[in-house]
């Protein structure tokens, strides 16, 4: 199952493709508190190590990856909103964990310092104060409306909607737009 | 905020366990991810995690196997490896906090007495391993300001006012320069204030006609009768104080009565009087203090000189109307030439002769104002060309300290800066104190004189009107302030906005067979027009920003002409200030503000350089790692044998390299260092060099310790050929010789030939003195080893270390380095990071090593019988990839 190096060079499909399996066939679980979540597909039960998002930043419920723990992919799951309301509860909750972006809702004041812009806002995680720096880099535009912003120990923000934004904060977006 | 206290917290040693000692770290996340302070706590029975005051998990100590920090996207977690296996998660934090709790999983094991090793970290990590995330952000120690990189000068905590002294101290040496550009500085701004000066003595002078009136005969007033004539009681009073005798002098307020003014004006001259009988004979007689040359005490005119010029003047043939003009105009009678040789005196004539006078005072004051620019350029220039040159030797003195300091620091150091770093310290950071002493620091100078200047002359003028017209000077400083800020906002969001543009386009124009290919024209075109749009909207809002500023600046200074001339203009008709002196007021108004604009921005300058100077001193203050010690002893002779004696290594802050090295070399023997990369082979070797020194155990050379060797030394007897040959620029021959620059002819030819490198050199068309580097000749790979064995061999050195290139190159090419190396092992101490397969076999010993320890040793045939050796594996894929390159490399014949 899948690839792998020490085997000698040999590439196999996938055994689960979005191909082949519904997602009504697919539940998540986590059985315990503390213990590793259970994939079962088709009535086969997979230990989970990690999972991670393909499309992390564009979509992130659109395509997930799920690895056993040695570290080898089981498959990639599509739509993952389409799965059962427990399963979306426990794939939400890793996800959350493994992907913290917090959401702008408002920016109350920025304040730039020599090469570095303290920004003070409120997200729909609290209240939070984080400084960007090299705004052309790390204030970008993703699609229509959307932004993300990264900070300097490597933190990321999200604004969902800029347009959608009061025009104080707006204004203090202006000019690393 | 809470780090610094955090960080306190943790720099105190660990205390023992027992009741009362617990260890606390504060996150600003909780574990449903919302940003709260929280506290993990480790009491000596419990592992304790609250959110904004209320618990959420609870451990007790015995459940608990060891914890464990990871990194996600966004966020850490610090877990709980349970003994029953389950991982419960204890609190998270952001990436802000990734160090802080790093360093509280390896407290609370230690506590737990279960510290993780690295390799158990990674395995426990396998199935939670996060993706790769940019490196950790440096802060500024002191301010906690991001800096670019570890052991970048913060700028917020620059000392300014240090580095300026230190950067002043550089200037002692050239310190008459320095003060004659303190001279010129005093004298330009003198010039500078002048020009203004002169246009009021202009008006105030030669420029100024007074309206004359008719005299009134009032002699026979009686004194009581005298009250009358003045205009106010003030003017009365005053004359009374004064002594003066109002029948001398003319009113000019209404019905000619006499103003206080008229008091003020007569009284102005008095000075020139000696007595005030003397100042009231002279209005008497019409006898102008213009025209007499006083006797008196200072030159003052006495009754006597009065009567003296009088009686002269009484001689000649003029027209009373004629004498009242002389006397109003201050023009000197005895010098008039009447018109017609023997007629009177007329009023024309007087007019003309003080026309006469008026052109000449015109004609002085404008050479004067000439030579004023003349000598302002004159000097202007010398001093430029002064702190021009003084900048010049300045920086050569900071330069030369620095590149001294480069040549003396440890590779420890040249590992942690990157070249480009260092670079740019010595180049553009120097180049910047340059600027600074050169034009920064004395304009500064010349501001703050012109400032002071200009106050001081406006304010003894008439101090009421030069406080008015610095009144709006705050005003102008803070609007130029705000707009400059805002200008740069602009600019710089149309500068990258211009740069995304050129990025659309360069990229379109470069991609243009992807764009065809994929038939993705009219997507190009949309993105191009997209980000023209946004830079358009960028330009548009600079433009609206300048069509604001400079009218606003104008405006401004406007005002402050208002002020000028509103109250400036009233003193003038009260006569009270003269017009020459409001004109004055008005140019040194103007000069006045482009200084105090300029000195708004003086922070900025003085910071950027004091943070240009710290970068340098930097550098300057670091002391060397690998520094001789005192009891240094020197090395005539070696017999080349070298030993590690349990040596262990790990560079800053980082994972140890070599573990527990222990080898014994002895003289002569060529020994291979064998191992994958990061086994440690390059490492060791730099200790034997000593670049570095072990963190722990000893280097020995003969038996004894390489600290107490001279470093000269020392590497003189080792000699190095290394992977990358660095070719200095200049000639073969200087390059062959660079060990040795004493070197004959005949050694350096018997070198290069030793080395197989003679006869490719003999086939270039400058032989020996073919120039390289930079700007000469490129070698090939092979050529440029070869040249590095013939280096090596005229050093001759006891000790060779030789890291061989795992390049490849063609099989005659090959023979000729395995020849030449053969060469320069023979008899030599070598220690090899080998690569072929012939080193490999012709050495006495190899050494196998695996992250940072020996693992086997032995010859080739030894280490190659044993089964499943590291060594046979290596040689195995090493004959694996090799063997594909031999058929590669086999001539068509």
């Amino acid at each position: 199952m899948g690839t792998s190096l020490s085997k000698g060079l040999r590439l196999e499909p996938r055994q689960y493709s979005d191909f082949s399996v519904q997602t009504d066939q697919v539940t998540l679980r986590r059985p315990e508190m503390g213990k590793n979540m259970r994939l079962t597909v088709n009535g086969k039960e997979h230990e989970i190590g990690r999972i991670a998002s393909v499309f992390p930043i564009s979509s992130a419920m659109a395509a997930v990856a799920f690895f056993d723990t040695e570290g080898e992919e089981i498959g990639v799951m599509k739509q993952a909103d389409s799965l059962d309301k427990e399963s979306r509860r426990v794939l939400r909750e890793e996800l959350d964990k493994a992907y913290f972006m917090p959401s702008i809702e408002a920016i109350i004041s920025t304040e730039e310092n020599l090469a570095v812009k303290t920004w003070t806002v409120k997200t729909d995680k609290g209240a939070r104060v984080f400084e960007v720096r090299d705004p052309r880099r790390n204030v970008r535009k993703i699609g229509g409306s959307r932004m993300l912003v990264k900070d300097v120990d490597g933190n990321r923000y999200e604004i969902r909607n800029w347009r959608a934004l009061d025009r104080g904060s707006i204004a203090h977006l202006m000019p690393d737009m | 905020m809470d780090e610094k206290q955090n960080d306190e917290q943790e720099k105190q040693p660990p205390p023992a366990r027992g009741p009362g000692d617990s260890y606390r770290v504060v996150s600003d996340m909780n574990l449903d991810g919302r940003y709260e302070k929280s506290t993990l706590e480790m009491t000596y029975s419990e592992l304790l995690s609250r959110s904004d005051g209320k618990l959420q998990v609870r451990l007790l100590l015995d459940e608990v196997e060891f914890v464990l920090s990871s990194e996600y996207v966004g966020n850490g977690v610090l877990e709980a490896q349970l003994n029953d296996g389950r991982r419960m998660a204890l609190i998270r934090y952001s990436k802000t906090l990734s160090e802080r709790f790093e360093e509280a999983e390896h407290e609370i094991n230690k506590r737990l007495g279960r510290e993780l090793s690295e390799d158990e970290k990674a395995q426990q990590h396998a199935d939670g391993r996060a993706p790769k995330e940019v490196k950790l952000t440096y802060r500024c120690p002191n301010c906690g300001y991001p800096l670019d990189h570890q052991g970048d000068v913060c700028p917020k905590c620059v000392n300014v006012r240090a580095r300026m002294w230190r950067i002043l101290k550089y200037l002692v040496p050239y310190w008459k320069q320095a003060a004659v550009g303190l001279l010129l500085a005093f004298a330009l701004t003198a010039l500078g204030l002048a020009p203004a000066n002169i246009l009021r003595l202009l008006i105030d002078g030669p420029l100024d006609v007074p309206t004359i009136l008719p005299q009134q005969d009032t002699s026979g007033l009686r004194a009581a009768d005298q009250a009358e004539l003045f205009a106010s009681k003030k003017a009365y009073r005053l004359a009374r104080e004064n002594d003066v005798n109002p029948s001398v002098i003319d009113g000019s307020g209404k019905y000619r009565l006499i103003t206080k003014n008229d008091i003020k004006k007569y009284l102005s001259h008095r000075d020139r009087f000696a007595t005030a009988a003397a100042q009231e004979l002279a209005y008497r007689q019409l006898v102008s203090y213009k025209v007499i040359e006083g006797t008196g005490p200072r030159g003052c005119i006495t009754e006597r000189d009065v009567e003296k010029y009088a009686a002269e003047v009484k001689e000649l043939p003029a027209a009373p109307a004629a004498r009242q003009l002389a006397f109003h105009l201050g023009v000197d009678l005895r010098a008039v030439e009447p018109r017609d040789a023997d007629a009177q005196i007329t009023k024309d004539d007087v007019v003309e002769a003080s026309k006469a006078g008026r052109h000449r005072t015109v004609g002085v004051l404008v050479l004067a104002l000439l030579g004023v620019f003349i000598v302002r350029s004159v000097l202007s220039f010398a001093r430029r060309y002064l702190m021009g040159s003084l900048g010049a030797k300045v920086v050569h003195d900071i330069r030369s300290q620095l590149y001294r300091a480069l040549q003396r620091l440890s590779l420890s150091f040249y590992e942690r800066e990157h070249t480009g770093r260092i670079m740019s310290r010595v180049t553009s950071d120097t180049a910047e104190l340059n600027s600074f002493v050169v034009s920064g620091l004395p304009n500064v100078i010349i501001y703050i004189l012109t400032i002071i200047g200009i106050g001081t002359v406006m304010m003894v003028f008439h101090w009421k009107l030069a406080l008015l017209t610095l009144l709006a000077t705050p005003l102008m400083v803070v609007s130029t302030i705000v707009f400059a800020r805002r200008m740069r906002v602009t600019y710089r969001r149309v500068k990258h906005k211009n740069a995304s543009l050129f990025n659309v386009l360069s990229e379109s124009i470069s991609g243009v067979h992807v764009v065809r290919a994929f038939g993705q024209e009219a997507r190009e075109v949309l993105a191009f027009e997209g980000k023209s749009a946004e830079f358009r909207q960028a330009v548009m809002g600079s433009v609206k920003l300048q069509s604001i500023f400079n009218p606003m600046m104008l405006l401004l200074t406007s005002l402050g002409m208002f002020v000028i001339y509103s109250y400036g203009g009233h003193l003038v008709v009260r006569e009270e200030l003269k017009l020459g002196v409001l004109v004055m007021f008005n140019a040194y108004m103007i000069q006045f503000y482009s200084p105090v604009i300029a000195l708004a921005e003086l922070t900025g300058m003085f910071q950027s350089a004091a943070v240009s100077a710290e970068r340098v001193f930097g550098i300057l203050d670091t002391p060397s790692q690998v520094a001789d010690a005192t009891n240094a002893k020197p090395l005539e002779k070696t017999s080349g044998s070298v030993a590690l004696e349990n040596v262990s290594f790990a560079y800053e802050k980082g994972e140890t390299i070599l573990k527990n090295i222990n080898l014994d070399v002895k003289p002569g023997e060529i020994i291979g260092l064998v191992g994958q990369t990061g086994s440690g082979k390059s490492t060791l070797v730099k200790l034997v060099a000593r670049f570095y020194d072990p963190t722990k155990g000893r280097m020995l050379l003969d038996g004894r310790d390489l600290r107490e060797v001279r470093l000269t030394d020392l590497r003189r007897h080792i000699g190095m050929v290394l992977q990358d040959t660095f070719l200095f620029t200049g000639t073969l021959r200087d390059n062959i010789a660079y060990g040795r620059p004493e070197a004959t002819d005949e050694e350096v030819i018997l070198a290069a030939r030793a080395a197989n490198a003679h006869d490719f050199i003999m086939d270039m068309p400058d032989a020996y003195d073919t120039y390289t580097g930079e700007r000469g000749v490129g070698l090939s790979g092979g050529e440029r080893q070869r040249i590095a064995i013939a280096r090596a061999i005229l050093k001759d050195p006891a000790i060779l270390i030789l890291d061989e290139a795992t390049s490849s190159v063609d099989t005659a090419t090959e023979a000729m380095i395995q020849g030449a190396l053969d060469h320069l092992m023979k008899g030599r101490t070598t220690i090899a990071i080998a690569h072929r397969l012939s080193t490999l076999k012709n050495a006495n010993r190899l050494v196998v090593l695996d992250k940072g320890e020996i693992i086997e040793m032995g010859t080739h045939e030894e280490l190659l019988a044993r089964e499943g050796g590291i060594y046979r594996n290596l040689v195995e894929i090493q004959d694996l990839m090799s063997s594909s390159r031999v058929k590669q490399a086999t001539p068509v014949t």
